[in-house]
Formats: C-alpha cells, sequence, structure tokens
C-alpha cells in the first residue's frame, strides 16, 4: 500500500496539469468529469489505505530527495498517520462530492478549464500540505493551497469588487505565511533538520526558543484559519463561486492552521502560555464570529462568520489539548458546513444569483430537498442534542475547556457561542424557508444528479458522524479518540457530576439558541433590527480599523513619498543634477570621453572581442599548424610538470 | 567460460550487427534504409538490454572489467548511438544514403566506445580507441562528393594518428616504468619514478586530443562544420564520452605520487579549455561551429571534477559526461531536424524564428541550450554544481571560480541563439521536420529535465565497486 501513497496527491496534480496542458483537446463536456475522476482516484486510495492497513500502522513513502547537503535533504516523503489520515479523508472525500456538485452548479460557465484546474491543483496542493513529512513540504502545500485560493476567489475577476477580494485573501493570509516560514527558519537553524520524525518529540530538554516558535506557528495558523485578528479576509471571500466557499473556506483550506497546529503540538506544550493563548483566541473568535454572523444579510456571508466562529471551537480545543476533539469538530464541521454552503448555492443558483436572506424568503426558490439538507445542516451547527454531529463535537469540546487555566471563563465565552449559534443560523433558517407570504419562485423541476447526491450523503454524514465519539460520561463507546490515542494524548475532562451539570447547561445553550431564533425573525419581519447593527454587520468595524491603522497610513506614506521624496527630493534632484551634469558632460565630453574614459571603458569588450579574433585566427584549416599546436601542447604540460615550483 | 561468454554478449551483439548489416547490403534493391536502420536500431537495444542484465562487478578475462561504470556507459554509448541513427535516418541531406556502410561502420565504432568503458589493460584501451577512430574518419567523408568532405575526413585522420602516436608512446613509457599494462597492476607496482608521470601525461594528450581540450582542440570545429549533423553528434557526444570513460578509469588509479604532479597539470587543462573555448565560442556566427566551441568549453568543465582528484569528482564526471551527450544531442537533433536537403543550416540567422515556426522544436532547443547554460531544474545545473562542488570540496576554490565566471561568460552565447530563435522579424521558412528526428529531440529534452529533477538515478550507483 505504501507505495501507493503518491497517488492522493499526485492523481489530482495529473489531472491539474492535464486540465493546463491538454485541456483545449478534451470535449468541454468531458473536462468536469475528467477532473471529477481525478479527484475520485485520490478519494478511492484514501479508502484503499484505510483498507490496505493505514489505520494500524502508519504509511511512509519518500518519493524524492533532491539533493542532499550535508544534513540538508528536502525530500518529497509523505507519512500516512492516524492524524494525517483524518485529514486525507475529509479533503478527499468532501472534496470529491464537491468536485461532482460543481459538475452540474458551474455548467453554465464560460471558463469551465481554468476553475477545474484550480480546483484539482487545490485539492493536490492540500493533500500534499496534510502528508507531507517535512515542514518545507508542507510550507509548499500551504502556499499552493493559498494561491489556488486567491485564484478561485477572483474566479469573476472581470468583476473588480470580486478581484480586489482575493486580493485582500491573499494578502492577509501572507501575514501569517510570512510568520509561519520564519518559524521554520528559527526550527531549522536550531534542529538542522526539518522532518516530523526527527523534530516531534522534542524531547525532554525545554528549549528557550519554543515560545517564540510556536508563537510564529499560531500567527501562521491564524492567516490560514481566519481566526483573531487575521479573520477579515473570509468573509469576503465568499466573492468565489458556492462550491470554492465549500471546499476552501469551511472544510478544508481554512482548518489547515488547525492540523498545523495539531501536528506541531509537543511545541505548544513545552510554551504552555502560547498554548492558552490559542485557547484565548479561540474562545474571542467564538463570540466574535457568532455575533458578527447574527446581523448579516447575506447568507454567504452568515455561513462565513459561522465559518471563523466554528474554528473558533477548535482553536479552543487545541489550546486545552483536546487534539483529538478539536479532530473530531473538524471533521463534522467539514460535513455540515459544506451541506449548508452547498444547499445556499442551490438556493441562490435558483433564485438567479440572490443573496440577500429577507429576498430569498420572499422568492421561496428552494426545493423540498434544499430546505430538509439545509435544515440538518442548520441542526448539526447549532448542535441540537442526541441527533446531529455538531452536537457530540462541540459539546466534549465545551467540557473539556473547563479543565484548562482560567477554564470556567474559556466555558462562558464558548457557552455563549454556541447559544449565539442557535441563533443566528436559524435566523436564517426561518427568514429564507418559512414566509407566509406566496413565493415568487416556484421551484422548478428535481434537483440534478450531481447536486442531489452529494447534498444528501453529506446530510447522512452530517447526523451519523457523531456516533464516532459519545460524551464523556455517558458509557457509549469513544471510538474516535481511543483511536487516535496514540498519536495524540486524550483530552482531559471534570469529574463526573460537573461533567454532567455542564453537558446538560450546553445542550440548553443549544436549544435555548433555537428557540431565541423565533422572536428575533419576528422582530426582523415587523422592520425593527438589532442593537448595535451596523457595529455587527460590518465584523465589529475591523475593516474600518484596519484601513486606518495599516491600509490608509500605508496610502499616506506612499502618496507622500511619492510627493515629496519622488517629485520634490529625487526628481528636483535629479533635474538638478542632470542639469549639472548636462554641463560638466558637455565640458569633459571635449576633454575626456573621446580620450580616456572611452578607452576605459572599452577596453574590457574589446579586450573580449580581440580575444575571440586572436583565437579565431589560430583556426586557419592549416593541418601542420595543428600538429605543431599539438605538439608544443605536449611539450608545454611536460614543462610545465617538471619545472613549475610544486612540480617535478 | 560460458559467463564469460554472456558477459561478453553485449560487445559480440555490436560486431554481429556490424557484419549482418553489412551482408544485407548486398542485396542493395531489396533491403530499404528503413528495414536496415531497423535491424541496426534492434541490435543496438539488444546490446543495450544484454548489457542492462550484467551482474556487476566480474571480470572477463585479463583484460575487461564489468562495474557500475562499463554498465552506465555502455548504456549511454548503445542507446546515444541508437538516437544518433534515428538522426541520420531522417536527416534531409543524406536521404537514404546511411545504408550498409555507414550503419555497419557505427555499429563497430560503438564497439570500440563499448570496450574503452570496460578494459582495464592499456593495450586494450588503445584498440578501443583505434576502433572508435577508424570509422569516424569515413563517416565524418560521409557522401565524399561533398565539397570539403574528404579533405575533413584526410585533416582528421592524420591529426589524430598524429595524437596516437603520442598515446602509443605513453603507454610504452608506462610499460618500461612498471612492466605491466594492465591497471590494476600498475596500481599496485610501487615504482616510484618520474618515467610514470611522464607516460601518464603522454597518454594525456592522446585522449586529450580525442577531448579536443585545448591546445589539441583545432581539429575539432573544422570537422564539426565539415561534417553532417548527425556525425557531428556522433563525434561531438558519444565518441567523446568513451574517451572520457576510460580517462575517468585512468585518473581512479591508486599512485598517489603521480596524482600529486598531474592534478594540477589537469587543472591548467581545465581553465585553458574552458576559457579558450568560451572565447571562441563568444562571437561565432556558425551554429555548429559554435557547439564545437561550447562543447569544448564543456569539457574543461568535466576536467574541474577530475582535477578535483576525489570521488565526488569521479562521480560528478560520470553525471557530467552522461549529461553532456544527452543534451548535446537534443541541441545536434535540432539542427538536423531543420536542415535543407543541401545541406545543414550554417548560420546562426538562418534559425531565426525557429521557435516561433514549430513550437515544439524550438522548446527543446531551448531546454537543451538552458541546460547548457546550466540553468535549473536541467540537469546541465545539477552536472556544473556537483562539478565545482567538488573542486571546491578539494580546496581547489581557484578552478571553481574560474569556471563559475566562465559559466557566466557562456550564458551570453547561448541565450543570443534563445533570442534568435524567438525573434519576429526575418523569421525563416522551416519544413516540417521528420519525426524520426522529433522523437530523438524530444526524448532527449525530457531526459535532460527528467536527470535534473532526479539526480539520484546516475548518483547512487557505486561506480568502481570500491565501497
Amino acid at each position: 500500500m505504501s507505495t501507493w501513497l503518491w497517488l492522493i496527491p499526485g492523481s489530482p496534480f495529473v489531472g491539474a496539469l492535464t486540465i493546463a496542458l491538454l485541456g483545449g483537446r478534451l470535449p468541454a463536456a468531458r473536462l468536469p468529469w475528467f477532473a471529477c475522476a481525478a479527484a475520485g482516484i485520490s478519494a478511492l486510495t484514501v479508502a484503499a489505505a484505510w483498507l490496505g492497513g493505514a489505520a494500524q500502522e502508519p504509511l511512509r513513502q519518500t518519493l524524492y530527495i533532491w539533493l542532499a547537503v550535508d544534513g540538508w535533504q528536502p525530500s518529497v516523503g509523505f507519512t500516512l498517520d492516524r492524524l494525517a489520515l483524518v485529514m486525507v479523508t475529509v479533503v478527499s472525500g468532501v472534496g470529491f462530492l464537491i468536485h461532482v456538485y460543481s459538475v452540474a452548479f458551474m455548467d453554465k460557465e464560460a471558463e469551465q478549464r481554468r476553475y477545474y484546474f484550480y480546483m484539482n491543483l487545490f485539492l493536490a496542493g492540500m493533500l500534499v500540505l496534510v502528508l507531507a513529512d517535512n515542514l518545507l513540504l508542507l510550507y509548499f502545500g500551504w502556499e499552493m493551497v493559498g494561491l489556488c485560493s486567491f485564484a478561485l476567489i477572483g474566479f469573476w475577476y472581470r468583476d473588480p469588487v470580486k478581484a480586489a477580494a482575493g486580493r485582500k485573501a491573499f494578502t492577509v493570509t501572507r501575514i501569517g505565511d510570512t510568520a509561519l516560514a520564519i518559524a521554520i527558519f528559527l526550527l531549522f537553524v536550531q534542529f538542522g533538520t526539518l522532518s516530523f520524525d526527527v523534530l516531534f518529540p522534542l524531547g525532554e530538554g525545554d528549549w528557550e526558543g519554543a515560545t517564540a516558535v510556536a508563537l510564529l506557528i499560531l500567527v501562521g495558523a491564524l492567516g490560514k484559519s481566519a481566526q483573531l485578528p487575521l479573520q477579515v479576509w473570509l468573509p469576503d471571500a465568499m466573492a468565489g463561486p458556492s462550491p470554492v466557499s465549500a471546499l476552501i473556506h469551511a472544510a478544508t483550506m481554512v482548518t489547515a492552521g488547525v492540523y498545523l497546529i495539531a501536528r506541531t503540538h509537543p511545541l505548544f506544550e513545552l510554551a504552555p502560555g502560547v498554548q492558552w493563548t490559542v485557547a484565548a483566541i479561540g474562545v474571542l473568535t467564538i463570540v466574535y464570529g457568532a455575533s458578527c454572523a447574527l446581523a448579516q444579510h447575506d447568507i454567504k456571508r452568515v455561513l462565513a462568520y459561522s465559518t471563523v466562529s466554528q474554528i473558533g471551537y477548535m482553536f479552543l480545543a487545541l489550546g486545552c489539548g483536546a487534539y483529538a476533539l478539536a479532530l473530531f469538530h473538524l471533521a463534522t464541521h467539514a460535513c455540515f458546513k459544506a451541506l449548508l454552503f452547498l444547499s445556499a448555492g442551490t438556493l441562490i443558483h435558483s433564485a438567479g444569483g440572490e443573496h440577500h436572506i429577507g429576498r430569498l424568503g420572499e422568492l421561496n426558490a428552494g426545493s423540498r430537498t434544499v430546505q430538509l439538507c439545509f435544515l440538518v445542516g442548520a441542526a448539526s451547527l447549532a448542535a441540537v442534542p442526541f441527533f446531529t454531529a455538531g452536537f457530540y463535537s462541540k459539546d466534549a469540546i465545551l467540557t473539556a475547556a473547563w479543565v484548562a487555566p482560567v477554564g470556567g471563563l474559556l466555558w462562558l465565552f464558548a457557552a455563549l457561542g454556541a447559544l449565539l449559534t442557535g441563533v443566528y443560523i436559524f435566523r436564517v433558517y426561518l427568514t429564507v424557508f418559512h414566509r407566509s407570504a406566496e413565493p415568487l419562485l416556484r421551484p422548478r423541476g428535481r434537483l440534478p444528479t450531481p447536486i442531489a447526491v452529494p447534498l444528501l450523503l453529506l446530510a447522512a454524514l452530517s447526523l451519523s458522524v457523531g456516533f464516532l465519539e459519545f460524551p464523556e460520561g455517558s458509557g457509549g463507546p469513544h471510538t474516535w479518540s481511543t483511536w487516535l490515542e496514540s498519536e495524540l494524548d486524550l483530552a482531559k475532562h471534570p469529574e463526573h457530576h460537573t461533567t454532567r451539570v455542564l453537558q446538560a447547561l450546553s445542550a440548553l445553550m443549544a436549544v435555548a439558541g433555537i428557540a431565541l431564533a423565533f422572536p428575533l425573525v419576528r422582530r426582523e419581519r415587523a422592520g425593527k433590527s438589532l442593537p448595535w447593527q451596523s457595529f455587527l454587520q460590518t465584523g465589529w468595524r475591523f475593516d474600518a480599523l484596519y484601513a486606518r491603522l495599516f491600509v490608509q497610513p500605508y496610502h499616506r506614506t506612499a502618496s507622500a513619498l511619492a510627493r515629496w521624496v519622488e517629485q520634490g527630493l529625487i526628481e528636483a534632484g535629479l533635474n538638478g543634477l542632470t542639469r549639472g551634469f548636462w554641463v560638466m558632460a558637455a565640458g569633459l565630453r571635449r576633454g575626456v570621453e573621446f580620450g580616456s574614459v572611452e578607452r576605459g571603458l572599452t577596453f574590457l569588450v574589446v579586450g573580449l572581442q580581440r580575444g575571440h579574433a586572436m583565437l579565431s585566427a589560430t583556426q586557419n584549416g592549416l593541418l601542420s599548424r595543428y600538429a605543431v599546436s599539438v605538439t608544443t601542447g605536449t611539450l608545454a604540460l611536460l614543462g610545465f610538470w617538471l619545472f613549475w615550483p610544486w612540480g617535478g | 567460460m560460458a559467463n564469460d561468454l554472456v558477459a561478453l554478449l553485449p560487445f559480440i551483439l555490436l560486431a554481429m550487427g556490424g557484419c549482418i548489416v553489412l551482408t544485407l547490403g548486398v542485396w542493395r534493391r531489396y533491403v530499404s534504409t528503413w528495414t536496415m536502420t531497423m535491424v541496426t536500431l534492434s541490435f543496438l537495444v539488444a546490446s543495450a538490454v544484454a548489457a542492462a542484465l550484467w551482474t556487476v562487478p566480474q571480470q572477463v578475462g585479463a583484460m575487461l572489467v564489468i562495474d557500475g561504470m562499463s554498465l552506465v556507459f555502455t548504456l549511454a554509448f548503445t542507446l546515444g548511438t541508437a538516437a544518433i541513427v534515428l538522426l541520420a535516418y531522417g536527416y534531409a541531406p543524406t536521404q537514404g544514403e546511411t545504408r550498409d556502410e555507414f550503419l555497419s561502420l557505427i555499429l563497430f565504432g560503438t564497439l570500440g566506445m563499448a570496450l574503452l568503458a570496460s578494459t582495464k589493460n592499456l593495450l586494450a584501451a588503445f584498440v578501443g580507441l583505434e576502433m572508435l577512430a577508424v570509422p569516424l574518419y569515413a563517416l565524418v567523408a560521409w557522401r565524399p562528393s561533398r565539397p570539403g568532405a574528404v579533405e575533413a575526413g584526410v585533416k582528421f585522420g592524420i591529426l589524430a594518428g598524429f595524437a596516437a602516436a603520442f598515446f602509443l608512446y605513453g603507454i610504452i613509457l608506462v610499460y618500461a616504468s612498471a612492466g605491466t599494462l594492465d591497471l590494476t597492476g600498475i596500481s599496485s607496482s610501487d615504482v616510484e619514478d618520474r618515467m610514470l608521470t611522464a607516460a601518464v601525461i603522454l597518454v594525456l594528450v592522446g585522449v586529450g586530443f580525442k577531448l579536443a581540450l585545448v591546445p589539441f582542440h583545432m581539429w575539432a570545429p573544422d570537422i564539426y562544420q565539415a561534417s553532417p549533423a548527425p556525425v557531428t553528434a556522433f563525434v561531438a557526444t558519444v565518441a567523446k564520452a568513451a574517451a572520457l570513460a576510460f580517462l575517468i578509469r585512468l585518473l581512479s588509479l591508486q599512485l598517489p605520487h603521480v596524482w600529486e604532479d598531474l592534478l594540477p597539470v589537469i587543472g591548467l587543462l581545465a581553465v585553458v579549455t574552458m576559457v579558450v573555448g568560451n572565447l571562441l565560442a563568444l562571437r561565432q556566427q556558425n551554429l555548429k561551429r559554435l557547439l564545437a566551441y561550447s562543447s569544448i568549453a564543456h569539457l574543461g568543465y568535466i576536467m574541474v571534477a577530475l582535477a578535483a582528484g576525489n570521488d565526488l569528482g569521479r562521480d560528478a564526471a560520470i553525471y557530467y559526461t552522461v549529461v553532456y551527450v544527452i543534451m548535446n544531442i537534443g541541441a545536434f537533433g535540432v539542427v538536423a531536424a531543420v536542415a535543407h536537403s543541401a545541406g545543414d543550416r550554417e548560420t546562426l540567422s538562418d534559425y531565426s524564428g525557429l521557435g516561433r515556426r514549430d513550437p515544439a522544436l524550438g522548446v527543446a532547443m531551448g531546454v537543451c541550450l538552458l541546460a547548457l547554460a546550466g540553468l535549473p531544474p536541467t540537469a546541465g545545473f545539477m552536472a556544473k554544481f556537483l562539478a565545482f562542488g567538488a573542486a571546491v570540496d578539494a580546496d581547489r576554490v581557484a578552478l571553481a571560480v574560474i569556471a563559475v565566471l566562465n559559466t557566466a561568460l557562456a550564458f551570453f552565447y547561448y541565450l543570443r541563439i534563445l533570442v534568435v530563435l524567438y525573434k519576429e522579424r526575418g523569421m525563416v521558412s522551416v519544413p516540417r521536420a521528420n519525426g524520426t528526428i522529433r522523437i530523438v529531440v524530444i526524448t532527449a529534452t525530457v531526459a535532460t529535465v527528467l536527470l535534473g529533477v532526479f539526480p539520484g538515478w546516475l548518483l547512487n550507483i557505486n561506480y568502481l565497486n570500491n565501497g
């Protein structure tokens, strides 16, 4: 099985290359299915890996070592351990479903070749990222997915707003990428290797640089995963097509930060302060995202803020040392959030590109299936007790947060977030699907199969995945965390009674949130808006703040530099200089230029040309001269050896 | 005995192939050029397969040793020659004239090369060298009716004979000094006189002539220009590689006192060869001459690796040699591909706009040129990196610096060709290149990139079986 490991990222990579190089020769109607096949082979290989024993023993494959110089061995090597297995299953599975969905969704688009090229390339990059056995290759995948994210957000680049959203995403994540790169440099300087096997575990010895490196890795993760304070790019990233939002900005790429921290967790355990910061940023982001989602009118922006908030839960789990639970929430979130995005996308599609939830409700274009799927996704997101996957994953994180330092406070924030989650998602559901007035648009016919199948599959998963890990103390099996225990330590939970109380409270929060959504929607229909509506809708005015703090000063400095330094100083100076030089040159021209300077400057050129000419003259075709040259050369060599100081 | 015969199979196949192709020529009317080419190719490929199945290391008789190095080089020679046979078949100026005599000469020449790569006896090496050289005289003068062809052949023949005399004299001195012509025997003899050094210098002159090291290089441009492009490719790539294979084996002898004296001499040769080769190429307008001069410079870089005198240098030289063969076959293949039926395109301006007219050939030529210039990710970069790295490793930093400066100088003329290839004004018309040549050029291009990305394929071989 190990020998086939390369096929997981290799198949979409070859797919992307083929689409780029030969895509013009494929019939246009086949192109989407070709891309799907590439993603499908990858997913099948993952399935084969499950059967082939990857779930027991890590599989390894080193494809290629570029050049080995001492300890520096940049290799393309893959390790499929349990952590990576979880990730590749989510990425390739959801990735394949979304590729299939795209076939119908992007049907009418003109530039499908570009779309599928980037989709396949993204999948390859993401799989390289999670399979990499060293940080350098991980970083390569990290940059590749960043590039594809940029290109796909700006897929409709002729609309300047959308192109700008792509640029913003790229620029903001770049801050994180740079931090990660510096962290990698520091690790290499310290340990002389970037291979995970050698790097982790770091051993018992505490290393002073750990705090700095962990902090830098955290910044990298914050950028990719859109956590406070680098969250501003994600809501704008919704400018891309909905399948892209589902795949890149909900299920996979944005969770790369979670994966990164889980992968490098020994480092964070050496720096407890940084680890607590991870949790603190997590809870702040939970409340931030949930509160912002409350006030959005664009359905995709609600989901974007919800993603920000949900990834906050994963960061909270990471910060509390509950790595397996973070991954668990990552997996369930990938299912229900992809489901939400895809059903929202279908809805938007059938409503002719309408994003506003109020107007979507008036149009009422969604079919029964879409409504059902959205309801399942919303219930799972709101963590409706017992039925939904979201309940099992979120609930476990909440109890685990209680035992962390200052756990009470963390729990309080997270529980507040859980309450708000129920409110905002059911606000959307009720506004869009439960409209008493007569619908303007009747749903037309059945959903196309490539759309219906992924939706239903994801819905089934959103309900069932949770049963892998029953709540602490419930007596149910803990399949997930015990299976991951060999690589990621078990999470600590508070004592039995406290756990019970906390679980009851958080379940109550979810239900209460959903209940609160009803009066809220009624209020909104009556035309009253939330308090602090505009503050929340603009994402706590972060964009304005950053514009004031960074963007405007930057532009102002640039224009000041342009005006004062460029025009005032340099150009004026240059003008003066030019005039001066002009005068001087005119003087010098007579005296020096025709004299020494020209000769000096052209000396080199002429010398080389002269050398060429002289040597060329020796190539005169005269046999005897050639023979003389051979003889002279022989004598010269013998003479050199005999009479040279170090010879003889 | 039977084992020996099996080990000798690649040599036997080549000799047999030569005889059979020659015999086929009797039925002039009934055997087409295509059939003959295919028969030749199948013998070459069979020989390559037989070589690939060698058990290494082993000794065959008293004169041959089969180790990793002979394996790699025999494969390179047979496959490289196969590529050249294909080039010759598709080459317009000699259409239908590369029949029995031509092909058998090529096969016998290849036998000489294979012998050179595996021999451990100086006398056998001399036989191999001459088996390679004599067919070359005839090949250079191919189509004797062509103006200047006979002159080139005779010139090459006389000069080569002249250089062979030095080689023979060197061998005699070796025998006089060490009392044996066997390389392992020389290695274990503990003579410490200076005659051995002088003898090795004379052998070096003989080999240096084949390699066109400066100052023994003067034949190269004239011969390259005068011969048809496939023959030029043959002389410039595999034939030189054969001489290099022997030189590398010679320099791997355990003779510390000799190398102590000789490595500076080799370093000097390397410097002179690089500088003169590059200077001559600098403003050259004739593409075939330019490639001749550039190949002189490349031999200089290989000598830099050998002047390091360590294992790293040896491996680098082997890698460089194989890569040199591949990228030059690619470049000469393009020259052969666009030849008029009257002869090759000579001056650079005859190639202007080629890359726009025929994108596949243009890209292939571009990749080969960038590889010759030494740009990553091609194998040309890796070869230079290893060669100069070996020099630095052996504390011959000055040599490495001179080599790097020369590489920079060489960029000028390689990039000049690229500019001409993609010029928009004065585009020349290009006939659709022959399919077989196309295959050869594209294969060489792909191999150039692949070897650059996976250098381990050639570097992880235990060449001389010395631990």
